[in-house]
């Protein structure tokens, strides 16, 4: 059987392979262990941390979509000191890398959690500027390029690890965001993170979310994720990993092929906690088919009819 | 230890209007499943309903596992809509079921609706204990259900109706009260609607009597990664915390819970 060199640098983070899953799809792993052996993954995106335990946002949180789901969970997590003595250790014990995601009210909050990081065992951190959940920071620090610049700069002085910035799409232009994080000291791009949505119960004439608002993801939003990393991949010269909707290997082709060097199952977690395996057995198989030796033969390579 | 299984439907009814029952065959290897559990069943066959419907076991026999199924959407409409000899794609079992290690045996079992559901299989174990006494007491909006199969296994039964006149004409909350002041009971377990679980629990904490609450929540992936289904409990003496109604739920004790106005 011929060989399939799925490996990927991400300039500086070596993947064995370019499948990983989202963050605040998969928990910190536990969960999944009874469905899928976390040695195959590439990387695992943690639930998104905060310096402090955050209880979340009240109930409902979750209403289902055509071909998605809007979630409105507000960060719910344990802290950032809870996860590096509770659930970093546990994480450690698999063969593949562990990118933390990080999120703040401030610069400094931010910045903080990238040194308390820096000196654990943690092989990367994802800048989460994008989650639409939260009242203060979140997405507000990722919507105008100026500001991704400063809050990248700022906690690229901090970590001391390979540093992702996680991108909105729900901003004007991706474009100028991917060169803002790139700039700024990004190592890698990710996105997109969720499309700010709404669902209204017509019988209560109440939002379904008890917040309101809330993060679209799913199959819904893959033509847009598709369409963003194509952009943003084509601006900057950094790896980019892209997620949005990605339920199986055709999908994640879709990706590979509009630029993205890695790509992150999310939604399709939820539903079938081994699809990272089926993903991967798919990507392995489409490579060889189309009769290439390795992934990094596809990215990047659609083509514009037209052009 | 894997979890998700192909299942053939031996038997679809609908057993009165806009409800189902489906027995499918249980798996093999299939772990204890315990009263209270629930499994998250595929509803489509492609990604449109995209998540997973989270269903109670209704009663789990040595072959098969019942789901009562409420039409109430798109995903439990295709379930319903599926024949016998078709599969479902189930995993499970999960959550944790009631706690049946329980010492004195004066047992209320009060649901509500499709929160009856659950109770058959509880009912059912509690049946099977030495020297317990159980009271079943159901409520319905309107026609009864399920109630001959509860019948099976309790004699003591009452079923109230807010449309129609059965043992009692209102919610089942009422008839409770009253069986309260008339009986000393060692414990309460509930399935209901949140302002039925609501009652129950403060007519629990008033009599000094512990209560087990099976909580429904919006879910997504049944397993405790994605933090949406989370139920409001205390924390210490004056604290709280959002948990995962899915994982460390769906039974909860009732002094734990705390219901928001």
């Amino acid at each position: 059987m011929s060989r399939v060199d799925l490996k990927v640098d991400l300039n500086g983070l070596t993947l064995k392979n370019p499948v990983t899953v989202a963050s605040g799809t998969f928990g910190f792993g536990r969960e999944f262990t009874d469905y899928l052996d976390l040695n195959i993954l590439g990387g695992i995106m943690v639930k998104g941390l905060t310096l402090e335990e955050r209880k979340g946002n009240p109930t409902p949180r979750v209403s289902e979509t055509p071909m998605g789901m809007i979630n409105s969970v507000g960060l719910q997590n344990p802290g950032v000191e809870y996860f590096v003595k509770e659930e970093l250790p546990f994480l450690k014990q698999f063969d593949t890398k562990v990118i933390v995601n990080i999120n703040g009210n401030t610069i400094e909050e931010y910045c903080k959690i990238a040194e308390i990081l820096s000196k654990t065992s943690v092989d990367s951190m994802e800048l989460n500027i994008s989650c639409p959940n939260v009242k203060r920071g979140g997405v507000s620090f990722g919507r105008e390029p100026e500001m991704v610049y400063e809050v990248t700069n700022k906690v690229r002085q901090y970590c001391d690890k390979h540093l992702i910035v996680k991108l909105s799409p729900n901003v004007k232009d991706i474009k100028e965001i991917a060169i803002a994080a790139e700039k700024g000291g990004a190592d890698c791009i990710s996105l997109i993170n969720t499309v700010i949505g709404m669902a209204i119960d017509i019988e209560n004439q109440t939002t379904v979310l008890a917040r309101g608002m809330g993060g679209l993801s799913g199959p819904a939003i893959k033509p847009i994720a598709v369409r963003m990393v194509y952009e943003a991949a084509n601006s900057v010269s950094i790896p980019v990993i892209g997620m949005g909707g990605i339920m199986n290997y055709r999908d994640a082709i879709e990706f590979f092929l509009a630029g993205a060097n890695a790509i992150s199952i999310g939604t399709a977690n939820l539903i079938n906690p081994w699809v990272a395996r089926e993903v991967i057995d798919g990507i392995k198989e489409y490579i060889k088919t189309k009769g290439y030796g390795s992934i990094k033969e596809i990215i990047g390579k659609v083509r514009i009819p037209s052009l | 230890m894997n979890k998700n299984y192909i299942c053939k439907i031996v038997h679809n009814t609908e057993i009165t209007a806009g409800i189902h029952k489906i027995v499918i065959e249980k798996p093999k290897d299939l772990g204890k499943v315990k009263a209270g559990q629930f499994f998250n069943l595929k509803s489509g066959e492609e990604e449109y309903p995209l998540l997973r419907r989270p269903i109670s076991v209704s009663i789990i026999d040595d072959e098969t596992l019942t789901f009562l199924i409420n039409k109430v959407g798109k995903g439990t409409m295709l379930l319903c809509s599926k024949n016998k000899g078709e599969y479902i794609d189930i995993l499970g079992p999960l959550g944790n079921g009631f706690n049946l290690d329980i010492e004195k045996n004066n047992v209320l079992v009060v649901g509500g609706g499709m929160g009856v559901a659950p109770l058959l299989e509880l009912v059912k174990q509690l049946s099977l204990k030495d020297d317990i006494d159980i009271k079943v007491m159901l409520g319905y909006s309107d026609i009864p259900f399920m109630v001959e199969d509860f019948k099976e296994f309790v004699d003591d039964l009452i079923v109230a109706s807010e449309k129609k006149e059965f043992d009692y004409k209102g919610y089942v909350t009422e008839p409770l009260k009253q069986e309260l002041q008339n009986k000393k009971y060692d414990h309460i377990f509930a399935c209901g609607p949140k302002p039925m679980l609501k009652v129950v629990k403060n007519l629990g904490e008033e009599n000094d009597i512990p209560v087990q609450l099976l909580m429904e929540e919006r879910m997504a992936c049944g397993m405790g990664a994605c933090l949406v289904c989370t139920c409001k409990v205390k924390k210490g003496e004056d604290d709280w915390n959002y948990v995962r109604t899915c994982k460390e739920g769906p039974v909860f004790y009732g002094e734990e819970v705390i219901f928001d106005e």
